[in-house]
Parts: structure tokens; C-alpha cells; sequence
């Protein structure tokens, strides 16, 4: 199940009627994409957690205004995408722009740190910028879009974030994991 | 930059997008869905509490009105007996034009008591009244000038009022005054 998988109408017009049940199966039905999104883009559970509740209620809770059941993956993804996007623009305001970047470790031969490892220590931006362009497909004008900031910022976010990630790609450095979570 | 290095980056890229694809799925923790379900609970539960404060402060505020209204006096109908006699009563006995003068104001009166509800036994009265009244409107058509006729419509407008007013102890004091 991905979010590309459609509801059927009855389904859309029981959550139109707030049941439960139905809540339940959907949730059941997009929860591990859902989890997946979240927890790549925000690099933290108890983020990825606040961002998949407050996106599945807000879905839940609007769900009159969609009118398109085969729409309902895309909109979900969209909110939660949303969700987090809303948490990077607080924490952005709090804190300093590459305030987290100088903890960011470099591979080492002995101690190899995964690509997921990587990804969660990039900062967040960066981090939601190089998920949402290279493994979403995202443009950079919708990336743009979702930040509230212009392409050719999404483009340096991206550029940075692939530079710190590439190391880990490199031959004979690389962990990246199969499906299967097996290292190559 | 030449061409091969560009191909090389975007090679890279590719390669990026495709090793973050593959990252392994992770299964969403299991009490992920009560949080969910208690704050949707929680949130209709305070819908349903703003619906009914919202209905519950409509109700309140429909009664003060109609008390408000109930309490308010009605238009200041203030019984002037030296209205200007016109130029079509000038001819006319001052008991009459007095008379005429009285009965216009209490039909005043009875067009803005109509507005009001009466309980079942005033209804068969007023009913009654009403009829009484057509036909004595129907001999004052043909006998405009007689004293008796407009007295007696006077006394029967005074009692439809009085039915109107049944229990309005201000109504009562306003046709005290008539």
C-alpha cells in the first residue's frame, strides 16, 4: 500500500460521516507510507509521530472538502508533508541556519554511518528538500512552494544536502540497506 | 565543468535518489492509532459541547427577547381628546367628533394587541367580538352620524382590547387611563 492506492467511495462517504471504523482501516491502509514520509523527512519519531496524528486528524477532520476518493492518498500525503513542513518552519525560526550542521560527522572506514543515518543528521531542510526532490520527485518550484521560499533556495538546500549524503554512496563506504534490510 | 564530470554528478544523483527509495520500510509504532482516535474523540466531544453552549445561549437569548417584548410597552397610544377638528368634522357634534376621535384610537390599539397570543377562552370571545363589531360597522356605513352606534363600537373595541390584554396588568392600566 502506497499512497498512490485509492479509497473507494463508500469509504469516503463513511468518513464523510466521522466513522470510526472506517478511520481505523483507512489509517491501517496509509500508516507505513505515512510513517515512512514522516519520519524520513523530519528525522525524528517523536517529530514523524506529531506530524502522521496531526496530518491523519486534519485529514479526518476535512475530509468533506475532498470529492475525489481516488484523490485521498495524494491529499493525505500532501498534509502530512504539510505537517512537517510547519514543524521545520518553527524550529527554522528558532534556531540559527545550519545551527545543527556542525555535529554533522564525516564516514569513517571503521565506523561506517548508513545512508538513513545520514539522512536524519542532515538539518531538517535540507534533509525534507532531498527527500522531497530525489526519492518523492518534487520539483523544486513545489518544494518552493510547500517552504514558503523561492526554487533557487531549494536548489542550494538541495545541492548542500547531496553533498553531504554522496559520501556515503561512494563505493566501499556505502551501507546503504535493501528492502530486505540486509547492507550491500 | 566539462561533460564528463556533469554526467558523472548526475550519475551520483541518480544513484541518491534510488539508495533513498530503497531505504527499508519502518513500521509505524502500534499505539500510534489510539493517539489518533482519542484526539479525534476529544475533538468531537468539544464540537458537540460548543454546539450545544451555542444552542443553549440561542434559546436564552430568544427568551430575554420575548420577555423584553412582552415587557416593553407598546407604541405610546396616549389618549388626546382635543385632536384639531377638521374641515369634514366642523358640522358635526362635538360628542361625536369626541366619540369618532376615541374609537380611532382604540382600533389603534386593538391593530397592535392582535400581534399578541390569547389563550382559548379569550379567542371564542374575541371571535364573537369581531363579529359583533362587522355588524355594527355595517349600520354605521349606512348611519355615519349616529351617537349610540359609535358608542357602542367604543365599548366593544374597549372589550376586545381588554380581551388582548387579559392578565397584562400594563395593557390594563393604559385602557384604565382610556
Amino acid at each position: 500500500m502506497n499512497f498512490s492506492t485509492p479509497i473507494d467511495e463508500l469509504s469516503l462517504a463513511a468518513l464523510k460521516r466521522d466513522c470510526r471504523r472506517t478511520q481505523e482501516r483507512v489509517y491501517r491502509s496509509y500508516s507505513t507510507p505515512a510513517w515512512n514520509l514522516a519520519l524520513r523527512l523530519s528525522g525524528c519519531e517523536a517529530q514523524a509521530w506529531d506530524a502522521v496524528q496531526a496530518g491523519f486528524v486534519r485529514a479526518f477532520e476535512k475530509v468533506s472538502q475532498l470529492r475525489d476518493a481516488n484523490r485521498f492518498g495524494a491529499w493525505l500525503k500532501r498534509i502530512i508533508v504539510n505537517q512537517v513542513m510547519d514543524q521545520h518552519r518553527r524550529r527554522f525560526e528558532a534556531l540559527p541556519e545550519g545551527a545543527e550542521d556542525e555535529d554533522f560527522e564525516s564516514p569513517r572506514h571503521d565506523q561506517r554511518m548508513d545512508l538513513e543515518r545520514a539522512l536524519a543528521r542532515l538539518d531538517p531542510m535540507d534533509r525534507t528538500v532531498v527527500w522531497l526532490h530525489d526519492a518523492e520527485g518534487y520539483t523544486h518550484v513545489e518544494i518552493a512552494e510547500l517552504a514558503g521560499q523561492t526554487p533557487s533556495w531549494s536548489k542550494t538546500r538541495l545541492s548542500r544536502a547531496r553533498a553531504r549524503l554522496r559520501p556515503f554512496l561512494e563505493p566501499g563506504l556505502s551501507t546503504v540497506r535493501t528492502a530486505d534490510g540486509a547492507g550491500t | 565543468m566539462n561533460e564528463q564530470t556533469k554526467n558523472a554528478e548526475s550519475e551520483r544523483d541518480q544513484a541518491l535518489g534510488q539508495a533513498l527509495n530503497e531505504l527499508p520500510p519502518v513500521t509505524p509504532p502500534p499505539a500510534l492509532w489510539s493517539a489518533i482516535r482519542t484526539d479525534l474523540d476529544q475533538r468531537s466531544h468539544a464540537r458537540r459541547q460548543r454546539r450545544l453552549t451555542w444552542i443553549s445561549a440561542s434559546v436564552a437569548a430568544a427568551a430575554v427577547l420575548a420577555l423584553v417584548i412582552n415587557i416593553l410597552p407598546g407604541p405610546a397610544v396616549t389618549p388626546t381628546l382635543e385632536l384639531e377638528p377638521d374641515t369634514a368634522t366642523a358640522s358635526l357634534a362635538p360628542e361625536l367628533i369626541q366619540a369618532r376621535q376615541l374609537s380611532a384610537l382604540l382600533e389603534a390599539q386593538l391593530r397592535q394587541n392582535t400581534l399578541r397570543a390569547v389563550n382559548a377562552s379569550s379567542m371564542d370571545r374575541l371571535l364573537y367580538l369581531e363579529n359583533e363589531l362587522g355588524w355594527l360597522d355595517t349600520r354605521l356605513a349606512s348611519q355615519p352620524n349616529d351617537l349610540s352606534l359609535w358608542q357602542k363600537r367604543i365599548d366593544l373595541l374597549g372589550e376586545m382590547n381588554r380581551q388582548y390584554g387579559l392578565g397584562d396588568w400594563q395593557n390594563d392600566v393604559r385602557l384604565t387611563r382610556l
